[in-house]
């Protein structure tokens, strides 16, 4: 294909004035240049704006009122002006070579996928390839499948936000990712896309990743509750494309909302809110009755030992 | 005007009187003496279907055929599948077709599905009753055949992919030796001067079509084909007791059960169903998509569009099941009661720069 691949770089950030300029300085020293780099700015109170605009036109900047990390990653889709999308957070980095294989990978397979991915070097995980950790492996140079979604089902996921370049019409066209996911708004996208669209694989490494790159860093900055919530809405909103889902993820993103529901049942349990507590597990009875009342009985039994014993040790 | 999908809608010619049907079901016997005698069979059923604009037709009538294309391609409809029954050389309500062929009217694309079922009672409720056998007799009779399908394919107005005229099979597995049978169906056409033929199986679930001899397939996911789950079986024994119709599922539950996973793939097309209720010709055994309505085809031709958005323009094709089934209680053309709700909604969704 003749026509060039033109990547957005799109990195939404928030008081990360430490690490943004290693981020982009990695953006700007990519062997196959972007087309362009916006970062969103979700708010932040710290230095990130100056950092950025030592950048000067270059770089695009962008500021939001803080709205949570779906809601910068829609904003950088939404204003950015080219085909292609790849994220990038703040405080990690490509390594140089990475679009350069994405883009020969993107143009090698006819611009057929919505989603390419490859590899990173997770450093805080011990490990010197992510998908090795996952068990994931491909053949050759990339691979591209029409139907994606045995990948993005693994236990371990290989697709990571931080390698990814997608096709932003794809990314516009099914809706981007809800705003009041605050957590797992990558799980949301990948499952998402590989329900709807042909995904690929692209070997090698394309980022480090110094933060957790399974996102407990960021979720751990949320409140439970509302951690809770997410993953309802994550399951919730997967269902809306349960047309596209075969049988079996069909079942187990089912399966799925009722076990969110009931961990939410479970996390207010232990807070004694009875009342939300009751909300959530009468919620996933209403999902499937059988499962979950079994589950009820479990989780009932366990917090009423639990109690016991507090009381034996008291 | 650029649009978001092909459609084509399956069109389906029983509205006519034949002497096979006079005698099979009574004088006077078309689709329409089952739609309109339908009757309500449970609180809250939408039964009757009344046709709306195009009233009760006779597909016998040029001014019919024109005013249904113009209606379709004012609607988004890039073309009408026309059902057409072939019985060893025997055919059936093959009128309004051949019409269209040699009259070059209406100026609208088309092409043909070979509804090779045989007739049962299927069009009164009667399915143990035979009446007319689909045979395969060989070679002879499929060169017949082709002989009249290939004044058709060379229409002007035949829907082509890449030069290959689509040809449908509604029952592609009970051809015998299929792969054989289609090769020499692809070695006729292209003795009279095509390219070849695009070759598509209407299927229910995912099938090997190019072990059959097929380019690609039609997903018309219904009937058996999806699972219900927990209280379902439940559910459908009390209205067996009750004697009401027992596959009574609402739209806003099963529609997304209507697509099937596998049609990303680019010889995977898929189906979009406005709605369906076949208890005008079935009776009790009828299905009913109960509470279909034009807002919610909306959001299953949007599931359905998302689905193909990705393939190239030239095979992404939604398949509209059905045009005119009205005894099914499955059509686009306008009712009494929902009007051109349909019709409208399949425009705004399918038309890029209409919203």
């Amino acid at each position: 294909m003749d026509r060039p691949i033109e990547i957005s770089a799109i990195i939404p950030a928030y008081n990360r004035e430490k690490t943004i300029a290693r981020a982009l300085d990695s953006v700007l020293a990519q062997e196959y240049a972007v087309a362009e780099i916006v970062v969103i700015d979700d708010g932040s109170r710290d230095g990130t704006r100056n950092v950025v605009e030592r950048y000067g036109g270059v770089v695009r900047y962008v500021y939001q009122e803080n709205g949570g990390v779906a809601a910068a990653r829609n904003k950088g889709v939404s204003v950015a002006r080219h085909p292609w999308i790849a994220f990038l957070d703040s405080d990690d980095y490509w390594l140089p070579d990475h679009l350069k294989r994405m883009a020969d990978a993107i143009s090698s397979t006819g611009e057929k996928a919505a989603l390419y991915f490859s590899d990173i070097i997770p450093t805080d995980l011990g490990e010197d390839s992510y998908w090795n950790l996952c068990g994931f492996k491909i053949p050759g140079q990339h691979e591209l499948r029409l139907d994606a979604s045995d990948w993005s089902m693994m236990k371990r996921r290989p697709m990571v936000l931080e390698t990814s370049v997608i096709r932003r019409e794809s990314y516009v066209e099914s809706g981007g990712i809800p705003e009041a996911l605050v957590v797992s708004e990558d799980t949301f996208l990948f499952l998402k896309l590989c329900f709807l669209y042909p995904a690929c694989a692209v070997s090698g490494f394309g980022a480090v990743v110094t933060s957790d790159c399974n996102e407990s860093g960021r979720a751990s900055q949320v409140d439970g509750s509302k951690r809770y919530e997410c993953r309802k809405l994550l399951y919730k909103e997967l269902l809306r494309f349960s047309g596209s889902m075969k049988e079996d993820h069909q079942r187990e993103i089912r399966k799925g909302l009722v076990r969110a529901y009931l961990n939410a049942g479970k996390f207010f349990l232990r807070r004694k809110e009875f009342r939300p507590a009751l909300a959530n597990i009468c919620g996933s009875m209403g999902l499937n009755p059988m499962v979950s009342a079994m589950l009820v009985v479990h989780m009932l039994g366990d917090y009423c030992s639990r109690k016991h014993s507090k009381e034996m040790l008291t | 005007m650029s649009r978001k999908a092909r459609v084509i809608a399956f069109y389906l010619p029983q509205f006519h009187p034949i002497p096979e049907n006079d005698e099979w079901w009574g004088k006077g016997f078309t689709e329409w003496t089952n739609t309109a005698k339908a009757k309500p069979l449970f609180p809250g059923h939408y039964q009757p279907h009344v046709p709306g604009d195009l009233g009760f037709y006779d597909l016998r009538v040029p001014e019919t055929r024109v005013a249904q294309a113009e209606m379709a391609k004012e609607y988004g409809v890039e073309g009408f599948c026309y059902y057409h029954y072939w019985f060893g050389g025997k055919m059936l309500i093959e009128r309004p077709f051949d019409e269209v062929l040699n009259s070059g009217i209406p100026d609208f694309p088309f092409c043909l599905c070979w509804a090779n079922q045989t007739w049962t009672g299927i069009w009164h409720g009667a399915p143990d009753r035979v009446l007319i056998e689909q045979t395969y007799p060989g070679p002879e009779d499929d060169k017949r055949h082709f002989d009249y399908l290939l004044k058709a394919f060379h229409d002007e107005r035949y829907m082509k992919i890449d030069g290959k005229p689509m040809f449908f099979v509604y029952r592609p597995r009970q051809l015998p030796d299929s792969k054989k049978t289609t090769d020499s169906w692809r070695e006729i056409a292209q003795r009279s001067g095509l390219k070849d033929l695009y070759l598509v199986g209407v299927e229910y679930v995912p099938w090997n079509h190019a072990d059959y001899g097929y380019d690609a397939q039609v997903a018309v996911r219904l009937l058996g084909s999806f699972r219900m789950n927990g209280t379902w079986k439940i559910r459908k024994y009390l209205r067996r007791l009750l004697g009401r119709p027992q596959d009574v599922y609402l739209y806003k539950d099963i529609y997304k059960h209507l697509l099937m996973p596998e049609a990303k793939a680019e010889d995977i097309h898929p189906a979009v169903f406005p709605n369906w209720d076949s208890t005008p010709r079935s009776g009790e055994r009828g299905t009913v998509f109960h509470e279909s309505s034009p807002d919610l085809f909306r959001e299953h031709l949007r599931d359905v569009i998302l689905q193909v958005s990705h393939k190239p323009y030239e095979t992404r094709f939604i398949f509209v099941k059905s045009w005119n089934e009205w005894a099914e209680g499955n059509h686009l053309e306008p009712d009494l009661k929902f009007g051109k709700g349909y019709l409208e909604v399949l425009k705004e969704e399918i038309e890029t720069n209409s919203r």
